[in-house]
């Protein structure tokens, strides 16, 4: 009953905030209403003249934020693992991450669009840079300081380093790697519109920012929902994956979210 | 040699190894055609000093400074002392937390830089926007560390709050601000990271000073000296206040270790 009661002012709430948003007096020069957006977006899905169509750009957007996403884990994930295992790298390199990671996220965008040009490469590089920083940091926290008594055993055991990585530091990363991946796939998707506001040609970024400039607040409304939806669908992704690998991880390796 | 002096050899080894390929590595042969060595693009360590030194030697340079600097402290503060405020009110009517839940995670996958467009065409260029722009990346951070700190709160705790006497307001004072300072200082150092990130690309996006728009400046000048420059004072900014902040906050919550926040 008092969940149903919940559910039931949460449904309220939504229809009040749809109904203030068509009727309500709000500046509709702001927030245009939801039957001018509808049309629109029709529209735009299947394309208008000098944009691409609205389908094409939600799948660069998408591409560019999983490509990020594949990097920033999966060298994040492996140099994290490898460096706690060797202490003496890992300190000598320490301060050099951490001069990386003071510099704020969007001063990359300049410097990569000089590199890189506009296109498909500074997007996925800018957000697999953050993705990086993100899992960089957990992963070689937890595999650092991964439980004492199973590395001793290891040892004990006549394993090599490459054992105790592969038996042990493993596995504690990858507990952190779950913790930190809510935090990971929203800043990758955050990576790709940052470049895309700078540095790109198509991409749901560039449509919101394009839309800026000539004050259409039809387009930047529709890309703002798009980039909300795949944020949205992507965070549910995860919450799943998180279910699932959490119960086949050893309770003292489960990570926690250092954020 | 002592393990801490083949550390800082190793290190200094690292240092000297970036500048010089940085400095020189366009005389390589083969791959200082990369553009990764390409001067133009990466600049050289000496021009950017010299970038430095003639954007310091500016007077206005120092304005723009002090005002990215003043938009993400006026951030880090309304966004602290709102997204514990509202840790406070969660935690103390659960049933409204329970209705709010899924707006407030709907809000927080959002991509917060959706709303900078917004705020350019509903506020304009100033420094308002940036701050609020800034505040919604701390706020979200905050409000889930002091939410997670407070709900981590042990009933036996409460109990004994019970039984001394007290009631809701002494609980509140006793128990529940210590924890949620303990863990709002824990979340410091990102809040401190992305309030310079969300100032910045606000700066960006459409701002008429601060030292985004000084960046932005260099790069439709196409002069990676500038865009350096301003690269290497925002991460001194960043280091400096993240350094300030976490060791005024490590010193008057000395009750987070006890908390394992």
């Amino acid at each position: 009953m008092k969940k149903f009661l919940i559910v039931a002012v949460q449904l309220l709430l939504l229809l009040f905030i749809g109904l203030l948003w068509q009727y309500g007096q709000l500046d509709s020069q702001l927030f245009s209403r939801p039957s001018t957006i509808a049309p629109r977006m029709a529209e735009l899905w299947v394309g208008v003249t000098g944009l691409p169509a609205l389908w094409q750009q939600l799948i660069d957007t998408l591409q560019a934020t999983l490509g990020g996403l594949a990097i920033g884990i999966g060298l994040g994930f492996s140099i994290g693992v490898i460096l706690a295992e060797f202490p003496l790298v890992r300190e000598a390199t320490a301060p050099y991450f951490n001069a990386i990671n003071a510099v704020p996220r969007v001063a990359w965008v300049p410097v990569l669009t000089m590199v890189f040009g506009f296109g498909l490469m500074t997007k996925v590089i800018m957000s697999g840079l953050i993705v990086f920083l993100v899992v960089f940091f957990n992963v070689l926290d937890a595999a650092t300081h991964a439980p004492e008594h199973l590395l001793r055993n290891t040892r004990m055991l006549g394993g090599s380093r490459w054992d105790s990585v592969r038996d042990v530091r493993i596995w504690a990363g990858l507990g952190a790697l779950m913790a930190a991946l809510p935090s990971a796939v929203a800043l990758a998707l955050v990576g790709v519109v940052f470049a895309e506001s700078l540095a790109a040609e198509n991409g749901l970024g560039s449509l919101m920012f394009n839309a800026m400039h000539a004050n259409d607040t039809r387009d930047l409304m529709i890309g703002a929902i798009m980039l909300s939806i795949i944020g949205v669908v992507l965070a549910a992704i995860v919450r799943l994956l998180q279910k699932y690998l959490a119960m086949r991880l050893p309770s003292d390796l489960r990570g926690e979210n250092h954020e | 040699m002592s393990d801490k002096q083949k550390i800082n050899l190793l290190r200094l080894v690292i240092g000297a190894t970036i500048l010089l390929a940085w400095e020189y590595g366009s005389y390589l042969p083969v791959v200082g055609a990369w553009p990764l060595f390409d001067p133009f693009v990466v600049s050289k360590p000496t021009k950017i000093v010299e970038a430095l030194w003639a954007l310091f030697a500016q007077q206005h340079f120092s304005t723009h400074v002090l005002l990215t600097l003043g938009a993400t402290v006026a951030a880090l503060i309304s966004g602290i002392l709102s997204g514990m405020l509202l840790a406070f009110i969660a935690y103390n009517f659960p049933m409204l937390n329970r209705i709010m839940r899924p707006f407030v995670q709907f809000f927080n996958t959002l991509p917060r830089i959706v709303i900078a467009p917004y705020l350019l065409i509903a506020l304009g260029t100033g420094v308002l926007p940036r701050i609020l722009m800034a505040a919604s990346f701390i706020f979200f951070l905050v409000y889930f560390n002091a939410l997670y700190g407070l709900n981590g709160i042990s009933q036996a705790r409460l109990r004994h709050v019970k039984m001394l006497g007290g009631n809701r307001l002494s609980a509140f004072l006793t128990l529940q601000i210590p924890v949620a300072l303990a863990w709002t200082i824990r979340a410091f150092p990102h809040a401190v990271a992305y309030g310079f990130v969300g100032t910045v690309f606000q700066e960006f996006v459409g701002g008429d000073s601060g030292i985004g728009s000084v960046m932005i400046y260099g790069l439709n000048e196409l002069n990676a000296a500038t865009v350096m420059a301003t690269v290497v004072t925002l991460s001194a900014l960043g280091w400096a206040l993240f350094e300030i902040g976490s060791w005024t906050g490590r010193k008057f919550t000395p009750w987070r270790k006890e908390l394992g926040a």
